[in-house]
């Protein structure tokens, strides 16, 4: 089981600034409940305490929107010397065809210590629907 | 997507061969006008190695978000 947990704040003019806790393994029954890693041989890192900065801009009211963001910070470790910085930058479409929902895609950036496979820095893309 | 006032469908695909390479199918329903919860399949897509899973999401609004669509 793996946990995460968001905490988002809307500050205004399109921007949401927060706090995430994310990638908290858990374990049920065979001792140590909360799984971690902070060896850097070894990643992706976890858990993760990273921030979340984004700013929407809207590019046809009510209709199209464009939203830019970053998520990034630290793993949790004893030892600074074994903190990585993980991150998640993107910029996604927001479409909102109708009153039914809207659909989300663009492109992301994230690192190896975010998703654990090299390259060091990989860039994809991320589609949705809501 | 909403399919009524209390129901909705959810989707997401994240690209790639890592550990966020997954794809999530869903559907949401609306306890209240703050508070949301999703269940939904995890699906090791595109990156099979992953292993398909189950998602719960709580999601808290501190605004009526059924106002707001």
């Amino acid at each position: 089981m793996e946990s995460k947990s968001h905490l988002v704040n809307g500050v205004g003019k399109g921007w949401d600034v927060g706090v995430n806790f994310v990638d908290l393994p858990l374990r049920f029954g065979q001792g140590q409940v909360v799984l971690f890693s902070d060896n850097s041989k070894r990643k992706p890192l976890y858990p993760l305490l990273i921030f979340t900065l984004q700013k929407q801009f809207v590019l046809k009211h009510d209709k199209l929107f464009l939203n830019v963001g970053t998520q990034t910070g630290p793993n949790l470790s004893n030892e600074f010397v074994d903190k990585r910085i993980a991150l998640m930058n993107y910029s996604l479409v927001r479409w909102q065809p109708s009153k039914k929902g809207y659909l989300i895609a663009g492109p992301h950036h994230t690192n190896d210590v975010f998703v654990g496979a090299l390259p060091t820095h990989q860039l994809g893309i991320m589609l949705g629907y809501e | 997507m909403k399919l009524n006032g209390k129901w909705l469908l959810i989707g997401d695909f994240i690209s790639g061969d890592h550990k966020k390479s997954q794809t999530v199918i869903g559907v949401g329903y609306n306890v209240s006008g703050k508070l949301q919860l999703i269940l939904g399949t995890l699906l090791a897509f595109p990156n099979h190695r992953l292993d398909n899973g189950f998602v719960v999401e709580i999601n808290w609004h501190g605004w009526n978000f059924m106002n707001s669509r």
